[in-house]
């Protein structure tokens, strides 16, 4: 396969050559996904940009009261990095599960979103926190939600020329989270359902467990990764109870679409998300 | 085969390098056929087996998932910068004591990556190094005595910072000219 490659060190020059390029274009950040799709000789003839050096992709930082993480961090800097950690752990636990630490030394999560993959593993955790997506082209910059980005397996809305830039979310005092997921085994594994929960205990409450925020997200249960909506008005309702949760479970099992494929079966897959959420929350009771 | 015509800058090992070389050619097959470092070895090209890892930077990476336009200005080290003037690494030593190798051809992988974990923590937990070589896979030994011969590695090394010692058994006679996280 004939591939022709740029190597970029700026953001500008980078811009500039995604918006005057004709065709098709693939950004090498980590290249996790792109090198082995190159390799199965899968890919159609295109102008490869390389942009893991472009300084203002990298970076995490707390900007006001957000956090920013531009989108060519490595999985191994999310996990590792204090910020995340507070700011967003089931981010950090996601990434820290994303294949093993070769995969995780070069992959980004900008490539992870932008393959708009329903698996991918840190989405479910960026759904849960709410994360809005920044991105930027040579017209400018603008912010869409995460759960408006993907539009379906392989699609996304990035336009011609347009680059994820980072991903910012609100820092929010007390936030816990947790990522989970499903899988043949531990390492290098795609997950048959993942899970993301990002949540803010309500501190006012004397008795009992109850949230102040609470975002649920599942991902391989459907086209693009999924909100669990349902699930988080009747949790956030009232108190937590071994009731309550059980019955979130199953409300969890009817609001995914899953189907069966190579990896597991749709059934499987529908009573995994009763699990995953039951696993997530249970220890607060 | 496209054409080598671009300029490689970056360091190997801690040698300069400068070379023309087809920019779009995985890093594995430049630093196995163009810098004949056969060290890394080739198991699925496709980030899996980690037979073919390397350090970029001090990190473990997969070379046959880097292109090698992407290792301009970056610094590599393969199996063959670990050994020290003839010298083992404390874990290359220890897979040797330990039998822990039978084909062998996964071992570099094994070893660059173990060495990235005991970069990061002196004391790992058995389950660490299960996590730390996860991205590595060997079809002959069955991992038991790999997984020794790295929680030995890394007594070995803490027994030495203990004594004041370099932390590597290589260097203990000290005669090196640079200390062993310089090289990584
Ligand atoms: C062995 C192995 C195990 C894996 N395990 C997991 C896993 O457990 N969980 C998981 O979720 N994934 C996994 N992956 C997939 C992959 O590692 C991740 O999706 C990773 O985050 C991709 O990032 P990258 O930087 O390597 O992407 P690249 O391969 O560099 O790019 C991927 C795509 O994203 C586009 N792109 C990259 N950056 C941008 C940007 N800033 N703006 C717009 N488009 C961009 C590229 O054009 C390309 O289409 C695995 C891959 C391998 C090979
Ligand atoms: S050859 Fe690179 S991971 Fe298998
Ligand atoms: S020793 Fe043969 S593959 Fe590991």
């Amino acid at each position: 396969m004939e591939i022709k490659v740029q190597r970029h060190t700026d953001l500008d020059s980078l811009l500039k050559a995604a918006a005057s390029i004709e065709g098709r274009i693939f950004y090498l950040a980590g290249g996790t996904d792109l090198m082995v799709q190159a390799h199965a000789g899968v890919l159609p003839p295109a102008t490869w940009l390389e942009i893991s050096d472009v300084p203002q992709l990298h970076g995490i930082s707390v900007e006001g009261s957000e956090l920013r993480i531009g989108a060519g961090v490595t999985h191994h800097e999310i996990m590792r990095s204090q910020l995340v950690q507070t700011w967003a752990p089931a981010l950090a636990q996601a990434s820290a599960n994303v294949g093993g630490p070769q995969i995780r030394s070069r992959g980004t999560i900008g490539g992870n979103l932008a393959n708009a993959s329903p698996v991918a593993d840190t989405v479910p955790a960026l759904y849960s926190l709410g994360a809005q997506l920044h991105l930027i082209s040579q017209r400018g910059e603008r912010t869409v939600a995460v759960e408006e980005f993907a539009l379906a397996p392989r699609r996304n809305v990035l336009e011609p020329g347009e680059i994820i830039y980072s991903i910012n979310f609100p820092c929010r005092p007390g936030i816990k989270g947790v990522w989970n997921s499903m899988a043949q085994r531990e390492s290098l594994a795609i997950s048959k359902v993942n899970i993301g929960v990002s949540y803010v205990l309500d501190p006012e409450l004397e008795e009992g467990v109850g949230f102040n925020y609470l975002q649920v997200a599942f991902g391989a249960v459907g086209p693009t990764v999924l909100r669990a909506r349902q699930v988080e008005e009747y949790l956030r309702a009232e108190p937590l109870s071994a009731q309550r949760l059980e019955r979130a479970c199953q409300l969890a099992q009817s609001e995914v679409s899953p189907i069966s494929d190579v990896r597991s079966q749709a059934d499987y897959r529908r009573a995994m998300a009763g699990v995953l959420l039951y696993d997530a929350l249970s220890p607060l009771l | 085969m496209a054409e080598k015509n671009f300029r490689l800058q970056c360091t190997v090992n801690g040698h300069p390098i400068d070379k023309m070389v087809d920019p779009t050619a995985r890093l594995l097959d430049t630093l196995r056929e163009e810098l004949h470092l056969t060290g890394c070895k080739e198991g699925c090209g496709q980030g899996e087996c980690g037979a073919c890892t390397i350090f970029m930077d001090g990190k473990p990476v997969d070379s046959c998932l880097v292109m090698t336009i992407q290792a301009q200005g970056h610094r590599l080290v393969t199996i063959e910068g670990m050994a020290f003037e003839g010298r083992l690494d404390t874990i290359q030593q220890m897979f040797v004591e330990e039998a822990s190798v039978q084909c062998g051809f996964c071992i570099p992988g094994m070893v660059v990556a173990a060495r990235a974990l005991l970069e990061e923590k002196e004391d790992p937990t058995l389950e660490e190094v299960r996590y730390a070589l996860g991205g590595n896979i060997c079809r002959c030994t069955g991992y038991h005595k790999i997984f020794r011969a790295v929680l030995r590695a890394a007594k070995i090394e803490r027994q030495l910072r203990l004594e004041g010692k370099p932390s590597q058994l290589k260097d203990l006679p000290g005669v090196h000219p640079a200390p062993s996280a310089d090289r990584l």
